[in-house]
């Protein structure tokens, strides 16, 4: 063995010790970092998912109380066609939505993109005030607007428009238009973040190229925005699947969605175990569809994720 | 492995510090006498001023909780976590809170007010010796109560509101218990019915009935009622219409069917987890008090559930001349009313999902 090689076989402790100390430093900095969110992460979103998980395999006890004995049963149930309707009606209300949402939102977000920076800050802000905003007020204004007395009706009733109130609540255009409310800004913004990424230059090459205003939208615009499209699509279509105070509202409460559904087995019904394994269906069936946008393509970034 | 260690200690330090939460109580001083009880009473029921009175009359604070269904009371007491030193509970689970050893008896010696209560309030059904609940209030009923000027038809049985004519203009409570107990009692089974095949005819004619309804309410129909939404509906609401107006008077009306109508009362009772029974009866006898209850009727309105002569001075003049009194009054001999339990509300519950299922 050299002398060289024997200095360096010394000076390599120090420098794994060097490294130890850095990787320390380095760890400390992503535990004080990491660490708070990590461990929130792990109290309020991983152990209430073990622990559906785990209620949705239990028998249901006198007075909503869970009995710990392991059964398929609560899973088994979902199978009886009264809730395969509940989940028909609640996937067509949610395709609905998402289909018209990201129909009137794209323009919308292609609009707010195209405008000069200022006035797009502006109108992006005016855009989520509504997220600002209890969705329960939302729905309540949206009653008082549409309900026979309310403001609409009265409105066309004094310009002699209509001679008597129009069915404008407790209907499924009301509950359309409340959802699209509800939804519309989840939608506009990935839909905008891609519009106005898009490099113009490529249009301005399609025009060139003489295509067409509807072929430069449909070949280089729509192609190269629907990662947002998509994005749009899922952030619409997932809380829809779920949400009921909409239909409760608006529309009478005379459907039931899977929302309805979870809730009622958590109060009424108080049979938690089947609430849970309903819980947990939706839930899969939303990382399924996450899986997939991922493996289209999708970045989960685009979702807030 | 340190982050593990980490994680798994500060997870320990927040179980334990969850674990403790439960542990901060109403107090108790040291003479053993209570200086606060927990109340968890309906929502639009009571007025505060009342148990404010309470406090400065004993020492005692009221804290008070509200709720706006019994699910809410059943979990928490289920949970075990609730702290409450009074409760007021619905007529239809007063048996399944005493058969689950969940309320504590009640000294009627100490209740000395019960004598102000007028003759006919009925006992719970599960406690017809009143051993463990008090009545509150009046009873209320789920009556169909029809606009008279807008109504196309005259109701004279529950099936009526399946009528074509009706199309679009009826409202129903969303309880499953009300809706069920009406259609069994129309087609002359009892409203508990637990036989699969009378709940199933039931839910054929709620069947009907729904393609006339425009909406299913879980609270109040009052709002489709005023705004003329609807012309009838399903409700417990006619007492509350003839409180918010006196043209309601004259423009609402109870229909007179075949069948009976539900009936529900409220209780005091007090858990049996708590700790300050003797304040707690203290509170409820209070609260049998004219002066305490006319202060919660000049807020909420209600038929009153003293004597008329033990109450009437305290309450603005001419209150009895509100027609719901006199209604209510005349339902009392013509209703029905459920103790309801795990296997009924299940029964019940599947067959209101395949009717909300319908389109």
């Amino acid at each position: 063995m050299t002398k060289t090689n024997e200095e360096q076989l010394l000076a390599k402790p120090n420098k794994r010790k060097r490294k130890d100390k850095k990787s320390f430093k380095t760890r400390l900095a992503s535990i004080i970092m990491c660490g708070p969110i990590s461990v929130w992460s792990v109290l309020f979103i991983i152990l209430p998912i073990i622990l559906l998980a785990f209620m949705s395999f239990m028998t249901k006890g006198p007075l909503g109380r869970v009995v710990y004995k392991f059964t398929f049963e609560n899973y088994a149930e979902m199978f009886k066609p009264v809730y395969f309707t509940v989940i028909k009606q609640s996937l067509i209300i949610a395709l609905w939505t998402t289909l018209l949402t990201v129909l009137l939102g794209y323009p919308l977000a292609a609009f707010i993109a195209n405008v000069k920076k200022k006035t797009s800050g502006i109108l992006t802000v005016l855009m989520m005030l509504p997220l600002w905003v209890s969705g329960l007020v939302i729905l309540y204004s949206f009653v008082i607007m549409l309900n026979k007395t309310g403001v609409i009706n009265q409105f066309l009733l004094n310009l002699h428009l209509i001679k008597k109130p129009l069915n404008l609540l407790y209907n499924n255009f009301a509950v359309i238009v409340g959802m699209i409310y509800m939804f519309l800004p989840f939608a506009v913004l990935p839909m905008f973040s891609s519009i106005e990424k898009l490099d113009k230059g490529l249009i301005e090459a399609s025009k060139d190229l003489g295509a067409g205003p509807v072929k430069t939208f449909m070949k280089v615009t729509l192609p190269l925005t629907s990662p947002g499209i998509f994005a749009a699509v899922i952030l619409t279509f997932i809380p829809c699947i779920g949400y009921y105070m909409v239909t409760d509202m608006l529309g009478g409460g005379t459907n039931m969605m899977v929302g309805n559904l979870i809730y009622r087995q958590f109060t009424i019904s108080r049979n938690w175990p089947f609430g849970a394994a309903l819980a947990m269906v939706l839930a899969i069936v939303i990382f399924l569809m996450l899986f997939i946008y991922t493996k289209l393509g999708g970045d989960l970034d685009d979702l807030g994720a | 492995m340190r982050m593990k260690k980490l994680l798994a200690l500060a997870m320990s330090a927040v179980m334990v510090l969850g674990s403790l939460t439960g542990c901060g109580s109403s107090k108790s001083s040291s003479s053993g006498k209570a200086d606060s009880i927990n109340i968890l009473v309906w929502e639009g029921t009571w007025s505060e001023d009342a148990f404010k009175d309470f406090t400065k009359k004993t020492g005692i604070k009221v804290n008070v909780s509200y709720i706006d269904n019994t699910d809410t009371i059943i979990s928490k007491l289920v949970e075990g976590n609730a702290n409450y030193d009074v409760i007021d509970l619905e007529s239809a689970y007063v048996k399944t809170f005493v058969d689950n050893d969940l309320l504590a008896k009640l000294d009627n010696k100490s209740l000395t007010n019960k004598k102000n209560i007028a003759d006919g309030i009925p006992a719970a059904t599960g406690d017809e010796k009143m051993e463990y609940t008090c009545p509150d209030m009046a009873p209320g009923y789920t009556g169909i109560v029809y606009n008279k000027e807008t109504c196309p038809i005259k109701i004279t049985k529950f099936s009526d509101l399946a009528d074509p004519k009706l199309k679009g203009q009826v409202a129903m409570v969303n309880s499953t218990i009300s809706l069920y107990g009406a259609a069994l009692e129309a087609l002359g089974y009892k409203a508990s019915s637990k036989k699969e095949s009378e709940v199933k005819e039931a839910n054929e004619l709620l069947k009907r009935i729904k393609t006339n309804v425009k909406a299913f309410v879980g609270e109040s129909a009052v709002s489709q009622l005023e705004n003329g939404e609807c012309s009838v509906a399903l409700c417990w609401d006619y007492i509350t219409l003839c409180n918010d107006s006196k043209d309601n008077w004259d423009k609402f009306a109870v229909a007179d069917i075949d069948s009976d109508y539900e009936m529900f009362c409220q209780y005091w009772s007090v858990p049996a987890s708590s700790e300050k029974k003797s304040a707690a009866e203290k509170f409820i006898n209070y609260m049998l008090e004219p002066d305490a209850l006319a202060k919660c009727y000049k807020e909420n309105g209600g038929a009153p559930l003293l004597k008329a002569d033990v109450i009437k001075s305290y309450l603005p003049d001419g209150y009895y001349d509100n027609p719901a009194i006199a209604e209510y009054e005349k339902l009392e001999k013509k209703s029905w009313c459920v103790a309801v339990d795990d296997d009924l509300i299940s029964l019940m519950d599947t067959y209101y999902t395949e009717l909300m299922g319908e389109d």
